[in-house]
């Protein structure tokens, strides 16, 4: 069904803020009025007006048939519960009924049941009861020789509430309105509260489905806003295609060259040619494995203790002094080899500037795992920490005194970035701090990928 | 004399291959280099009288994928594969042992490493030859533990899977392939000689002990692995092949 456009759910933010906000004044409107209907409140109902009718015309033929000086006597006799009658010949009160909308309505009342009395003049007016809270209504009724019968309706109008009662009926209906109006804004702003959510999940690197939904503004912007994003991916996939790529054909050079090498009559130059090589390799690595940041891999359940003693014992083989403190075998679910490049990346670090090297397992089996590095070189000062977890950031030669001199191999300056990122991708984190062997305490905390992903 | 070994190196790349050839020719090996897959299979068809003794394949071929090769290879042949293929492409590496492959070995290698893999590779052909049953098997399960040697992976009774050295894994292979039986340390040292870095007289009782480690702490592995004194070790937890 095709609404007119006038009565179809505004479109634009604008239009669905000027409804909210009508809304919400109509809606206080309408209740203030029933507030105030409510405060006046009758005390009779319409049977009980159908009586009173009934006697009031009762009366006035009593009244006309009889001579004055009766009609006093007469009237007293016909008082009835709730009303009480009187003759008198003339009167100063006044009619109200104009000003009282309760008036005229009992002025209706009073005629629909006795239509004789139309006609009749009918002065109505307002008295406090005896009680001084409640409200009686008397009336007068112009008899044919200009006398009247007065008469009053004993507790027509309830007692006003009291004023701080009022005051807070009203207090809450402001609430009320206000919240509603909250709980519609809310509604209306939430498209972009949802917007800004997939802003954030695009800088983790996740492709977060954006439904446009909302205000046509928001979903113009929640429409541009995905196509960006999936620009913005698909840039990044090419660019780290590429590195990929070519990380991956550089191999074939570097394998040729490396035989070459292996081959020349002058082995000090071929060696050093292979140094040089396996630099070169190692700045591949951990371009791929920073490019990667482990997520070419599928967590699964290993002994975290049997991979950090394995790379120990490899690295005490190749004649690095390094020790592993932990329990013998300790089981998570994770990512064993962006794990072991981690570890393997802290090792090479320390090793660089140290003689010796701890590594350190703590934590509590298929929840999480606490690993140190520590070293006995210099460690870093604590203003650096931030700075060296940046990518392609290595420390000047200065600022910390390497041990094998500046011939020795070093990486591309990518090993803390790496671990930095591949534990943002799992939820855990590095931190750095101070050994207690005197040199740098790098500590990778990492939880157990399935209480990750819950 | 014996007759050099056949090598047939499979690469896309000609330099490289060429390169390959010499180097294996000076190691007083005989090289056939092809590049592609078809070329391949025309030498397995027709290997006159130079039968294959090992073949060095390429993961990343022109015409068809290495690993469907190999698999092609092992329909009609036992002769020793080792893969090649670049760093880090782990899933290459399990689906190239899977199906078949001997050995892997990633690009770029140093001479001393691919001739140590060739000569590794040899005398584990010479060894099936011999007695095929002794070629490695799919799975050896023991009190729990569960050991695949051709994917190198160890799994402990919880599931976990535990990493080995390369030492390591020999060890534990021999041990296994011989259940049961002392073997002395004099021939355990040479069985993982090539894997250890520098071996000397007590790197052999090193490196039972790392394993011992491994297999789940000191005092329960004693009794899977247990010391015959002067002699040698025993692996002695019962042990199934499948």
């Amino acid at each position: 069904m095709v609404l007119p456009a006038f009565l179809r759910i505004p479109s634009g933010m604008m239009g669905r803020i000027v409804m909210v906000l009508a809304g919400a004044i109509l809606l206080e409107l309408l209740g203030n009025l029933l507030l105030h209907r409510w405060q006046d409140r009758e005390l009779l109902d319409s049977s009980r007006a159908q009586i009173i009718a009934q006697q009031l015309l009762n009366a006035v033929h009593v009244a006309e048939a009889a001579a004055p000086p009766d009609r006093a006597r007469l009237m007293h006799s016909l008082n009835m519960e709730g009303l009480a009658l009187n003759w008198v010949p003339s009167t100063v009160i006044v009619d109200h009924s104009a000003a009282q909308e309760q008036l005229a309505s009992m002025r209706r009342w009073l005629v629909q049941a006795a239509p004789e009395l139309d006609g009749r003049e009918l002065r109505l007016s307002l008295l406090p009861a005896h009680d001084g809270q409640q409200r009686d209504l008397v009336g007068l009724m112009a008899l044919r020789d200009g006398s009247f019968i007065s008469f009053r309706i004993s507790s027509y109008l309830r007692a006003p509430p009291p004023l701080w009662f009022v005051s807070l009926l009203h207090v809450l209906l402001l609430v009320i309105v206000f919240g509603l109006a909250l709980i519609m804004i809310r509604n209306l702003i939430r498209p972009l509260r949802d917007l800004a959510a997939a802003a954030d999940e695009t800088g983790r690197h996740h492709v977060y489905r954006i439904v446009p939904a909302g205000p046509l503004e928001v979903r113009r912007l929640a429409r541009a806003f995905d196509a960006m994003q999936t620009r913005l991916i698909k840039a990044m996939d090419d660019n780290t295609q590429a590195l990929i790529v070519v990380s991956h054909d550089l191999r074939t050079p570097i394998q040729r060259m490396k035989l070459r090498a292996s081959m020349l009559e002058d082995t000090d130059t071929g060696e050093m040619i292979a140094h040089d090589l396996s630099e070169m390799e190692d700045f591949i690595d951990s371009t791929l494995a920073y490019v990667r940041s482990g997520k070419d891999e599928q967590p699964r359940l290993i002994d975290v203790a049997a991979m950090l003693i394995t790379i120990a014992d490899e690295a005490s083989d190749r004649g690095v002094n390094v020790q592993y403190i932990g329990p013998g075998s300790f089981v998570l679910h994770t990512r064993p080899l962006a794990l072991t490049r981690m570890v393997q990346n802290l090792m090479e670090n320390a090793r660089r500037y140290a003689e010796r090297i701890e590594i350190h397992l703590l934590g509590e089996e298929s929840h999480y795992a606490q690993i140190q590095v520590e070293d006995d070189g210099p460690g870093i000062p604590q203003a650096k920490w931030a700075e060296v977890v940046q990518p392609f950031r290595k420390l000047e030669a200065s600022q910390a005194i390497r041990r094998d001199g500046p011939s020795a191999k070093q990486g591309a300056g990518l090993g803390l970035a790496f671990i930095q990122r591949t534990l943002h991708e799992q939820s855990g984190s590095l931190t750095l701090g101070t050994s207690a062997l005197g040199g740098l305490r790098a500590s990778i905390h990492i939880p157990d990928s399935r209480a990750a992903e819950q | 004399m014996t007759k050099p070994a056949h090598i047939v190196i499979v690469e896309d790349d000609a330099p490289l291959r060429a390169l390959l050839a010499r180097l294996l020719c000076e190691c007083g090996y005989e090289a056939t280099g092809v590049s592609s897959g078809v070329e391949f299979s025309h030498i397995l068809a027709h290997p006159g009288d130079r039968p294959i003794d090992l073949v060095l394949l390429d993961i990343m071929l022109p015409d068809e994928n290495g690993l469907t090769l190999c698999q092609r290879i092992r329909k009609t042949s036992q002769v020793p594969i080792i893969m090649v293929s670049a760093r880090g492409q782990e899933a290459d590496r399990v689906a190239g042992l899977d199906i078949g492959a001997d050995d892997y070995i990633p690009k770029p290698f140093s001479r001393p490493e691919l001739l140590a893999r060739i000569r590794a590779a040899l005398r584990r052909g010479g060894e099936s030859r011999i007695s095929p049953e002794s070629s490695a098997p799919e799975c050896y399960r023991f009190e729990e533990w569960r050991f695949f040697p051709k994917r190198r992976e160890l799994f402990a009774p919880s599931g976990a899977q535990v990493s080995l050295t390369a030492a390591e894994h020999e060890l534990l292979l021999t041990l296994l392939r011989h259940s049961q039986q002392t073997i002395g340390r004099g021939r355990l040292m040479e069985l993982v000689r090539s894997r250890l870095p520098h071996s000397h007289d007590r790197s052999i009782d090193v490196l039972v002990s790392r394993l011992r480690k491994k297999l789940g702490g000191a005092r329960r592995s004693l009794s899977m692995i247990r010391t015959v004194r002067g002699v040698g070790y025993v692996f002695i937890a019962e042990t199934n092949v499948s």
